[in-house]
């Protein structure tokens, strides 16, 4: 963040200045340093801070970050209250730049909720958000994802927990400065092939994959890889010359075999039921380039 | 305190600068450790440390906090790969919890500024949270007096306002 001129007082000190003419500046706060302070806290927080002072009333707009969650009252908000409040939240704020947003919900039920859930998924990236997050993972309806790429030139950090990647969906082809990508308790069932130009690091735990054919995974510039406990058909990654660092833990549920083509080792099989190297890891293998 | 976070970064290596406070206060610190301010990173690159840098805006007790911190967080970009650093990941947490918890608000206001100035991103993350976190939860009325926030609405345009707002207000 750039230091900014305006300054905004935070509040003015009922204490006096210092006998030694030090003066207290606890109140020279720069809006831009409210705007990210803001964006740290939980959204009803951050809007019902439009009524502390003059100065307050319109900073929440601004917040650049949104954290949009069903949990933080008492009792989860059923997912109609909820809606009412991201709907003005998003109509209200308009398209201010967001550097994270990130979406934590537990109430989800149908096609409507999650056509809604898409909807601020996707506004979150006209906003240029950087990092962005959708959390649901505890969560007994499974969202999918708009069968769609993302194209985004801000998007750097994308975490997906608990959703249903469709075909078209991990092809970000469209994000040339994505360079990180969680994916946590997915349904990749679906996902064919995961393609990334930018991406460096990529991580896929307790995921799903298609039990009849393998996701390609084509990420030449990654540089580390987590892939843990998946289901099902063990992906194929496509040559990755630059890897330093990768970890891949197999459980029983987990598919065949893995291979994987990097660096200097064109091709490596290991067929895990019969592998002392992996039994000898307790199941874990791990590749360098 | 300045003497020795310059003496713990000798043996880490590199060309030394000077930062000076503005109260004259002077600390040397490697480039490296510096470099984690993205302004003296600029200063660095166009070659205009020679004579020390000067930061007019940030006084010397904050100052040695950012130069603590920077000294703590040195290793987490240069050094990849090196397992003694990677071990101390629990160790910088409890330091940063250590650091931001015990301030009074107006040295973390102070220490947030300063961040600002210097463009150190994760220290501002950092203290930023900390605000955000004695914020969370509370009523307009807890953080007025959290923050010494003076409320000059009068109670109708409050009202009125909290009416326009009924959205986010309604639990």
């Amino acid at each position: 963040m750039r230091p900014q001129g305006k300054t905004l007082e935070m509040g003015k000190r009922a204490l006096p200045r210092s006998s030694d003419g030090d003066e207290d500046r606890t109140g020279d706060l720069p809006d831009g340093i409210l705007h990210h302070i803001l964006g740290s806290l939980p959204a009803r927080d951050a809007v019902r801070t439009c009524v502390l002072a003059r100065r307050w009333r319109h900073l929440w707009k601004f917040a650049t970050g949104l954290r949009i969650t069903d949990r933080e009252m008492r009792e989860p908000a059923p997912m109609e209250k909820l809606q009412d409040f991201v709907d003005h939240l998003l109509l209200l704020r308009g398209r201010a730049p967001l550097e994270t947003c990130w979406l934590n919900l537990t109430r989800l039920s149908s096609d409507g909720d999650a056509r809604r859930v898409n909807l601020w998924f996707r506004h979150a990236v006209l906003c240029e958000v950087q990092v962005l997050r959708l959390d649901l993972i505890l969560n007994g309806f499974q969202l999918k994802l708009d069968d769609l790429p993302l194209a985004s030139r801000c998007l750097a950090k994308l975490n997906l927990s608990g959703v249903h990647l469709m075909h078209s969906f991990p092809d970000f082809s469209c994000c040339p400065v994505l360079e990180h990508l969680d994916i946590f308790f997915c349904d990749l069932s679906d996902a064919k092939k995961i393609t990334s130009q930018s991406m460096k690091c990529l991580n896929i735990r307790h995921c799903t994959f298609s039990q009849i054919s393998r996701t390609r995974i084509s990420a030449p510039n990654l540089i580390s890889l987590r892939l843990e406990n998946y289901w099902h058909r063990t992906p194929v990654f496509e040559v990755m010359p630059l890897i330093v660092d990768a970890f891949v833990r197999v459980h029983d549920r987990s598919g065949d075999w893995y291979s994987c083509t990097s660096g200097n080792a064109d091709f490596e099989e290991c067929l895990c039921e019969d592998c002392d190297f992996c039994h000898s890891n307790t199941n874990c293998v791990i590749m360098q380039a | 305190m300045a003497a020795a976070a310059a003496e713990a970064t000798i043996d880490g290596g590199g060309k030394m600068i000077i930062l000076i406070s503005a109260d004259g206060k002077r600390f040397e610190v490697t480039e490296a450790v510096a470099s984690q301010s993205q302004l003296i990173s600029n200063m660095i690159e166009d070659d205009c440390t020679e004579n020390g840098v000067r930061l007019p805006n940030v006084d010397g007790d904050i100052l040695t906090m950012v130069v603590d911190y920077c000294n703590m967080h040195a290793g987490d970009a240069a050094a990849d790969g090196d397992t003694t650093k990677a071990s101390s990941t629990e160790e910088l947490k409890k330091f940063d919890a250590e650091l931001v918890q015990a301030l009074e608000n107006p040295v973390l206001f102070k220490l947030i500024l300063a961040a600002n100035f210097l463009n150190i991103k994760s220290l501002l993350d950092m203290t930023c949270q900390r605000v955000a976190d004695m914020m969370s939860g509370k009523t307009p009325e807890q953080m007025r007096e959290t923050f010494s926030i003076e409320n000059d609405f009068t109670p109708e345009e409050e009202a009125a306002i909290r009416q326009e707002n009924a959205w986010a207000f309604d639990d």
